[in-house]
This record gives structure tokens, sequence and C-alpha cells, in this order.
């Protein structure tokens, strides 16, 4: 698959698995999907800072303000939070419980969950910070909560940046394995 | 045949007879010492089955331990290079906040410390493994 033939169900929990060298321009691409679509959305962004991924979406005509996102990098960076709106920082990407309770507040904030996206950018950030089967763990309570709501869940990471095992794991909770090639 | 050749046959009868007794009883030790013989090769057969099959499950755990780290030492490179290829976007569109640059490069030396905290974990491991290190050296790979 294409960065531009991104498609995206009504539901479920798609592993997209990118070239790094197009990572990012995948993430800004489906949360422009999302947006184009008229769906809300919450992304959890761990490999970039909100302000800078905010700006580039803004300079692709996304009004942001629709979206909700989770900053697990600007605090450990900085030493402090950021001040934007729709946004819950949390102090780093290993963290997990901290980016859990952000997700539930975010969630709760979103009226129309059936139109709900949540991104996660990215697996393979959260693999630096922490080990593989707190991961998982912390996926399936992801995957739970998407399916609860009847919402999307995209989870991204670069390619080959699993454990084959862990791969297969993540795989056997998804609805669907997404590739993008460069 | 007289009574002479018949003792002398009888004499020559026992004393086979007793050659077979001796040699059954042999035999019986040898056998006794086969079945030990065959009972500790069993033994340490079980004993390399097992010492192979924990082996093979530490031989996994190394694996899966390697790919971690590999990856823990590889994914920070991937962040790097998007938040680089995300300045170098900027420089080249002349659209630069000196805010956003620093926030920028904040992250990019975040993950370079997670390349090298995630190297002196490997080295540790690495040492602790295997007494042949120098203490030199043992300083070297291992110093933050």
């Amino acid at each position: 698959m294409t960065i531009d033939t991104i498609e995206m169900d009504n539901s479920g929990v798609v592993l997209a698995i990118a070239d790094s060298a197009i990572l990012r321009t995948c993430v800004l691409k489906s949360i422009q999907k999302i947006y184009q679509e008229g769906k809300t959305g919450v992304i959890i962004s761990l490999s970039e800072p909100q302000i800078i991924l905010k700006k580039a979406l803004e300079k692709n005509s996304v009004d942001t303000s629709t979206l909700f996102f989770i900053d697990g990098v600007t605090v450990s960076a900085m030493g402090k939070a950021g001040t934007e709106e729709n946004c819950f920082y949390v102090n780093k990407s290993s963290d997990l419980t901290g980016i859990g309770i952000a997700i539930t507040k975010a969630m709760a904030l979103i009226e129309n969950k059936e139109n709900m996206v949540i991104i996660l950018d990215s697996v393979s950030t959260l693999l630096i910070y922490n080990d593989p089967n707190l991961i998982i763990r912390f996926l399936h309570m992801l995957v739970n909560k998407v399916r609860l709501n009847d919402a999307i869940g995209v989870l991204f990471s670069a390619k080959n940046a699993i454990d084959p095992i862990v791969t297969a794991q993540i795989t056997a909770f998804s609805d669907s394995v997404m590739y993008f090639e460069k | 045949m007289d009574n002479g050749d018949i003792r002398v046959l009888q004499e020559k009868l026992d004393k086979k007879t007793k050659e077979v007794q001796e040699l059954t009883q042999e035999l019986e030790h040898t056998n006794e010492g086969l079945i030990a013989l065959y009972m500790e090769l069993d033994d340490a057969n079980k004993k390399l089955a097992d010492t192979n099959r924990q082996l093979k499950e530490q031989e996994k755990k190394l694996i899966a331990y390697l790919f971690e780290t590999v990856n823990k030492t590889r994914n920070p490179v991937v962040n790097i290079t998007r938040n680089l290829s995300l300045l170098e976007e900027m420089a080249v569109s002349g659209d630069i906040d000196n805010s956003d640059v620093k926030l920028i490069i904040e992250v990019i030396k975040n993950n370079a410390k997670m390349i090298n905290e995630n190297i002196i974990e490997l080295n540790k491991v690495a040492i602790d493994g295997s007494d042949r290190f120098l203490d030199s050296y043992r300083d070297f790979l291992t110093e933050e």
C-alpha cells in the first residue's frame, strides 16, 4: 500500500507498518484522512512533540482543534509540559500508566465515539523505553478501549522494528495489518 | 573302557563343569557391570538431554534479549533520523522557529542518550557473562 491509498474501515484495529523513512508522512496522511472524513481523533505522539506535529497538520489545512493529542516527548525533552490546548502531556514515553490515563481523559472529551480514531505513533518508539511484555499488556488495554467504543485504532510502527514474536502477538489482536513502502 | 579311563573322563568332565561354572559366574558379573554401565549411560544421556534443553532455552532468551537490545538501540536512530529530516524540511522551507528547533534538538539528544544507555546496559550484560575482561576494559565499556 502506498501513503496515498491509506484506507480505514469504520471500526477495528490496524497494525500499520511503514518504512521508517515514510513513517511520519503516513502518520500525517492518516490524521489528514480522519479530518477529511469528519472523524475525531486521539493522537498518541511518542516520537515527535505535539507542537511540531500540530504545525505540520495545520500547514496541510487540518483544523487541529477537533483532535486530542497525548504528547510523550515534550516534557522529557524540555523538562516541562507545553501549554497547548487539547493536549495531555505525559512525563515520558515509558510511563504507560500515564499514557493510559491520558487516553481515558481524552476519550472522555469526545462525544461521538463511533466516529473516533486513536492513532499511536508509534509501537516502535514504545519499545525503546519498555519491556515488550508490558507493551503487549498496554496495547491490549488500548485495543479493548477501541473495541468497546466501536472506534478505529491505528497502531503505527517502523518496519523491522519489532521482534517477530511481539509482532505476531500484536497481529493476533489486530483486525488487519497494513504495510507501507517507500 | 576300563575303570581308569572312566575316572580320567570323569575328572575331565568335572574340570570342564567347573570351568563352565566359573565362566557362567564371570559372565554374570560382566552382565551386572554392563547393566550398571547402561544405567550410567542412560543417566548421562538424560543429563545431556536436560542440559541441551536448558541450553536451547537460554539460547532463545539470549536471542530475544539481543533482538530487544538491537531494537532499543536502532529505534532511537529511526527517531533521530526522523527529527533530523524534520529540521532539514524546516531549513529548506525557510519556516524556522527557534523554539521548535531547540525542542527538536532536545528530542534528538534524548534519543542519543537512550542509545548510549542501552549500549552500556548491553556491555554490562556481556561483561557479567564473561570473566575474561580486563578491569580497564570493564570500566571503559560500562562507564557512563
